[in-house]
């Protein structure tokens, strides 16, 4: 029967498969002739890939037992500093790593869209989901070393590491900790720096929808954690974040050369834009961006502008200032 | 209540009717030159006797309005209107880069020391057949520009934009609004959608080309909208756009107005192409009241019905008095964006003398 099933999936994941790779190979020869021939070659390579991908998951045997994390993402599991560290894992190529926020991991539709083009490894932060507390992390300091070891018992030694809200905080004292092991830093509507304002509260799962969300109503809607979980979790997360203006941080933040991209929603109420100018004066190789439509869960809200524009500044960098795409619509 | 004076610039020649967009075989550069005169002029009279606003209009490939940049326009009224508040009512954003627009306008905030009414307007339907955009997103790409707009106006640091119809990756423009934070924001409220949208966000709105009754339900939807989200709107939030003409008696008017009538007719851009329109209206440009929203653009009677719909003021300095307090009354507008028969030479300017000098006074007691 679980075997049945699988087999649905995987058939169900192939139909999805083909059909993207087909909408790339239908839409490559129409960019070859819009962009440069540069990048119509790049279209066509990841059009080919994802045909050999759906191939692939025809001709493989379903994997027994094993739990995925969703979209296609594998749970996986590292020991680093005395933690049993859960991450998901999906796609090949450049690493991206991701932290996520205080809700806890989840596997967003800007991940899976991202997991086409990177390695993308998202962590479950030790004292989330369904971890021990942590309580051995004293402080944001200690945890970030304890996510930097991780990521290096996993044999990464180059990468671009994205952080969401909180995550984004972590990311930050990971980076001023470890530049030297960045390409870049992506942070999503973040909470690393901060106006001194009450934070704003959702009182109900609605609100808290409402308040994470543009469109509501356009979520799928996914099971809550236990209150034990979210208990456990607000613990830690009250415990580490630190004040809204970190000077710790922002004096080392200062300093920190990695190329960043800090991306805002504009009807985000828990970490609005208008502290974006913020991350630009502190950090000096910081651009900011702002997710047009999008709340507090940007990556959710608008995966494919969030995935577009992070990809683009991993690939890119300053250059990606000015389109590479060429604006010819017929020779 | 404030008193403006709207003009399209019309091409004072002959020119095809009842063809949208119309060819330019009878233009003339010489007429076209003396049109552009005559409006400035106009506009430098109104202010002059003592007007609130004059206000400018975008429209596309026709005779009716020499505008289609009204951002050009106002740069020259900067420099010719001293005293009124010069109001592009407005720019057809979604049509436009938005960018382009938010650094237009705040130039000429500059160059007027602040005196910019900034309207944001969806278009007319053929609006977006002259850049070739689709009609069925013009509410959205509307909404999506006007957001980059007050970003652009607002942002200290150059910020990347994400959009769903427009993307720059760093925007940081100069110079900047002089009205803090920036100058107020007018839209188009004729449909229910736009009216929430305004109460929604706090903007402004006006009426054009449409009859009294019909603003005063739409202005009514926006006002209770606005109390839906925590807010009144001032009575000078609700501009109402209509043909007038004022002379010294009833009678000199409606003769003058039949004299006008018996010129070149120009017809407005939405109702000169009863094809384009109906394409665009198949988009769903008009929103869930369609009908209502193109029935407005046709509607048609003979003077008298006109006046009563509040689709003309006619009249002596007193008979258009008691029209305006009726259209205060009934749609609880703030702003009067008078249009003039603009061909009448100096019967035109009489008129606006009148307008300024006996109409305006009353109206700021109202």
């Amino acid at each position: 029967m679980a075997r049945k099933a699988s087999k649905k999936t995987a058939k169900k994941a192939t139909k999805k498969s083909a059909k993207v790779a087909k909408k790339s190979v239908k839409k490559a020869p129409k960019k070859a002739v819009k962009k440069a021939s540069k990048a119509a070659k790049a279209v066509k390579k990841v059009a080919k890939k994802a045909v050999k991908a759906a191939k692939k998951i025809v001709t493989k045997k379903p994997a027994a037992k094993k739990v995925s994390a969703g979209g296609g993402f594998k749970d996986k599991s590292v020991k680093a500093d005395g933690f049993t560290i859960r991450y998901a894992e999906a796609g090949k190529g450049a690493v991206l790593v991701s932290i996520h926020g205080a809700g806890g991991m989840r596997i967003s539709p800007a991940h899976e869209l991202l997991a086409k083009t990177y390695r993308v490894v998202v962590f479950e932060v030790p004292g989330f989901g369904t971890s021990p507390a942590n309580e051995r992390s004293a402080t944001m300091p200690d945890l970030a070393a304890t996510m930097n070891k991780a990521i290096a018992a996993l044999g990464i030694k180059k990468f671009s590491l994205m952080g969401n809200s909180f995550g984004a905080k972590l990311v930050s004292w990971m980076a001023v900790q470890a530049p030297e092991t960045l390409q870049s830093l992506l942070l999503i509507a973040p909470a690393a720096i901060r106006h001194d304002r009450p934070r704003v509260v959702a009182n109900s799962p609605e609100e808290e929808l409402k308040l994470f969300h543009a469109h509501p109503e356009r979520i799928a809607p996914r099971p809550a954690p236990s209150k034990a979980i979210l208990d456990k979790q607000q613990a830690l997360v009250r415990r580490l974040i630190g004040p809204a203006r970190d000077a710790a941080l922002e004096g080392k933040l200062k300093e920190m050369p990695v190329p960043t991209l800090a991306l805002f929603g504009t009807v985000d109420r828990v970490t609005p834009s208008d502290a974006a100018y913020l991350y630009r004066e502190i950090i000096p190789n910081c651009h900011i961006g702002m997710v047009y439509d999008a709340a507090h869960a940007i990556d959710v809200d608008r995966p494919e502008a969030v995935s577009e524009i992070v990809a683009d500044f991993i690939e890119r960098q300053e250059k990606f200032l000015v389109t590479g795409q060429s604006g010819v619509i017929y020779p | 209540m404030k008193a403006a004076l709207f003009c399209t610039s019309r091409y004072m020649g002959p020119a095809k009717e009842g063809v949208w967009p119309v060819p330019t075989n009878d233009y003339e550069t010489a007429i076209a030159e003396h049109s552009y005169k005559t409006t400035l002029d106009q506009f430098r009279l109104a202010d002059e006797v003592g007007f609130d606003w004059v206000t400018v209009a975008e429209h596309h490939f026709a005779p009716f309005s020499l505008t289609p940049n009204p951002m050009v326009f106002a740069g020259a009224l900067t420099q010719v209107v001293k005293r009124a508040k010069i109001a592009l009512l407005g720019a057809s954003i979604p049509i436009l880069n938005p960018i382009r627009v938010a650094e237009e306008m705040a130039m000429l905030d500059t160059l007027s020391g602040g005196r910019i009414i900034a309207g944001m307007l969806r278009g007319t339907g053929n609006e977006y057949v002259t850049y070739n955009l689709n009609p069925a997103e013009s509410r959205a790409r509307f909404e999506e520009a006007l957001e980059l707009i007050r970003y652009a106006w607002t942002q200290r640091q150059p910020f990347a934009w994400q959009g769903r119809f427009f993307q720059y990756r760093s925007i940081c423009i100069w110079p900047r609004p002089v009205q803090d934070p920036m100058p107020p924001i007018y839209m188009s409220a004729s449909s229910p959608e736009s009216g929430e949208f305004a109460a929604r966000n706090k903007l402004g709105i006006g009426f054009a080309f449409t009859s009294s009754p019909q603003a005063a339900g739409a202005a009514e939807h926006y006002r209770q909208q606005a109390r839906v989200n925590g807010w009144d709107p001032h009575p000078d939030q609700i501009i109402f756009r209509i043909a007038v003409h004022v002379a010294d008696t009833d009678e000199q008017a409606h003769e003058d107005l039949e004299e006008a009538a018996r010129g070149p007719r120009h017809l407005g851009v939405s109702t000169a192409n009863r094809a384009v329109e109906s394409v665009v209206a198949d988009t769903g440009y008009y929103g869930r009241d369609r009908e209502a929203q193109r029935g407005r653009l046709f509607a048609r009677g003979d003077l008298r019905q006109r006046v009563a719909q509040g689709q003309i003021l006619i009249g002596s300095v007193e008979s258009v008095w008691q029209q305006i307090v009726e259209l205060k009354k009934l749609v609880g507008c703030g702003v009067v964006d008078f249009t003039l028969a603009t061909q009448l030479g100096e019967r035109t300017s009489h008129a606006i003398e009148l307008l300024g000098e006996k109409i305006a006074p009353r109206m700021k007691e109202i």
